[in-house]
């Protein structure tokens, strides 16, 4: 179960990202590939979070209950790296879906086999 | 002046250039020019400071590990000063709205892009290099879009691409910091030598795969055919002209300054090999004129990280020589060929036929870039060459000096297939003259010549840049002191 604990984090969120990965390679709609792409970003950035956990670590927050540096805090640095992380894959994924609807509308279809010039 | 302002004033201008554009139609490109004219003259103020010591500016005045700070070196500032001419370049050919673009998007999402490769270059820490990796991506995104038609489908494999490569990156930073505890580029630097060596080769692929979108290199570029012939030519230029230039900065960074020392530059060289000679043949078949100019940069890119990989100082100071010559070649094949395809109105080889007689500066300019990616005497790429050829003898790698050969034989058959139908053909179209787009052909073709007679005070600036790159204890020592 230690092992459980320690790897279920990390190892969960790697599965995710291959999902992800594996959804934009093998899919042939446009949505399902933008999809895709946010199955992996959501993986890396639990990955992120999960490389800064600490087995039943507290909020790194001082408040009037905890309020030495003493006690066991998990990492708050990737959660910051995370929330750029976040905004940034969120305006991709915006920007993704806009041109996506630009394909639509010059081609009528969302299947990349009937699209010219898009066979990835 | 401050050297964070290289990064603050093209922001702070892309935003407000929509506003401006309300009152007047051309104020957008004007203010593109003076901002990139700022950018070229604090580059140029910073020469002399940069020469003796390295500059490091603590941003918010937050002391090193804990803060983020930019870090100018030669390196650095060459790299810098390539980037803020050419895109000052770039911008004066865009003064003449030849592919019927917004101008207020599509300015402001140059500066855009600008700001970000520019941090690219500055920064000192790994996730805000992560950051501008991506300001600088999403801007070209939208940039590429700008000709709409089937510029769009061209967009799309290149934001798939570009998010593949982002969330390798993220992984391989997220390593990093989870065995080091640093983001800062210095401290991580210092430490890596106790990096477990299997974590080690992991964390470089990753960002081999994670940079190796900017920098064109094999597994990531299949995007850069597709987008570079189908968006707009000023946009195709920068791409190719500026944006590799930080990619392969990046590069050397990640390699060389942060895991330097680790013996793993042989990723590099065979990724560098497969890139050249692919590039190479793919460029041969083609008969779309910027397709062509497409894989020709894909093979340049290639040939500089594999030359570059070898890890000596001569192998050094050739690669980031020939990476400065084919920046400066690929603008100016890249406009000149728009000028002419605009011209024509068509992309294909065949099309261009006659052309250099009725529009004598495109066609020399064109001529000169393909003279001198072939390393013709008296243009710059023949010193980069020659320097490539004499460093791969002298250190025995004798298989990459006939990749080298045979990259070269092939293109000059391609190119002289350019040249020959631009002068040899008959032409009987009308074509118009298209003014301020034609000073930077003249600008670029003469620093091709002026390079390529006299080389020498450049060259030793290169040789001082190769020696810093190769030792990274200077970039750890001059940024954490003498621990």
């Amino acid at each position: 179960m230690a092992f459980l604990n320690q790897w279920a984090y990390i190892g969960g969120s790697i599965i995710l990202i291959l999902i992800g990965l594996f959804g934009v390679l093998t899919r042939r709609n446009l949505i399902k590939i933008v999809v895709s792409i946010g199955i992996m970003d959501t993986g890396v950035n639990l990955l992120l979070v999960s490389l800064g956990y600490v087995n039943g670590g507290l909020a790194p927050i001082l408040t009037a209950a905890n309020n030495t540096n003493n006690l066991n805090f998990v990492d708050p640095l990737p959660q910051a790296l995370v929330l750029t992380a976040i905004v940034i894959g969120v305006a991709i994924l915006a920007l993704a879906l806009s041109i996506v609807i630009k394909i639509y509308e010059h081609n009528n279809t969302l299947q990349i086999d009937e699209i010219r010039g898009l066979n990835l | 002046m401050n050297p964070s302002l290289l990064i603050a004033l093209p922001l702070l201008i892309a935003f407000l250039i929509p506003l401006f554009a309300k009152l007047h139609k051309k104020l957008p490109n004007i203010l593109v020019l003076i901002s990139t004219l700022l950018n070229v003259v604090i580059t140029f103020s910073l020469f002399n400071a940069v020469m003796e010591n390295p500059l490091i500016i603590k941003l918010g005045n937050w002391n090193i590990p804990y803060g983020i700070n930019l870090y100018i070196d030669k390196l650095a500032l060459i790299s810098l000063i390539i980037i803020s001419v050419l895109t000052f370049l770039i911008a004066i050919f865009n003064l003449r709205n030849i592919g019927e673009l917004d101008q207020a998007k599509f300015n402001s999402m140059f500066l855009l892009a600008f700001a970000g490769i520019n941090g690219i270059v500055l920064t000192g820490d790994i996730f805000n290099l992560f950051v501008f990796i991506e300001i600088a991506a999403i801007a070209t995104y939208v940039l590429a879009t700008m000709k709409r038609k089937d510029s769009y489908q061209a967009t799309f494999k290149y934001i798939v691409m570009g998010s593949i490569a982002s969330v390798f990156l993220l992984i391989a930073i997220g390593f990093t910091y989870s065995s080091i505890g640093s983001l800062n580029m210095a401290v991580i630097a210092r430490s890596a030598a106790q990096l477990n060596p299997s974590l080690l080769r992991v964390i470089t692929l990753l960002f081999l795969v994670g940079i190796g979108i900017e920098a064109e290199l094999f597994p990531m570029n299949l995007w850069i055919p597709e987008v570079y012939s189908k968006s707009y030519v000023g946009v195709t230029a920068f791409l190719s002209g500026v944006l590799s230039v930080a990619g392969i900065y990046a590069m050397l960074r990640v390699y060389f300054t942060i895991f330097g020392n680790s013996g793993l530059y042989i990723y590099l060289t065979v990724i560098g090999a497969i890139t050249l000679i692919l590039g190479e043949f793919i460029a041969y078949q083609q008969e779309n004129i910027k397709k062509m100019l497409a894989y020709s940069s894909i093979a340049q890119m290639g040939l500089v990280i594999s030359v570059i990989s070898l890890n000596s100082i001569g192998s050094m100071q050739a690669g980031l020589f020939q990476l400065l010559n084919h920046s400066i070649l690929k603008v100016l094949l890249f406009i000149s060929a728009g000028l002419m395809t605009y011209a024509v109105g068509s992309n294909k080889i065949k099309d261009l036929a006659g052309l250099g007689k009725k529009m004598p500066i495109a066609g020399l300019g064109f001529s000169i870039g393909a003279l001198g990616i072939m390393g013709i005497p008296f243009l710059n790429g023949f010193v980069s060459k020659m320097m490539i050829l004499q460093n791969t003898l002298g250190l025995e790698k004798y298989f990459i000096t006939g990749l080298i050969l045979l990259a070269t034989l092939i293109e000059v058959a391609y190119y002289l297939k350019v040249i020959q139908t631009l002068y040899f053909k008959e032409n009987v179209l009308k074509v118009k003259q298209l003014f301020p787009c034609v000073i930077p052909v003249g600008i670029l073709s003469l620093t091709a010549f002026y390079l390529g007679i006299f080389p020498q005070s450049l060259l030793n600036i290169l040789n001082q840049v190769s020696s810093q790159i190769l030792d990274n204890s200077n970039y750890i020592i001059s940024i954490l002191g003498g621990i």
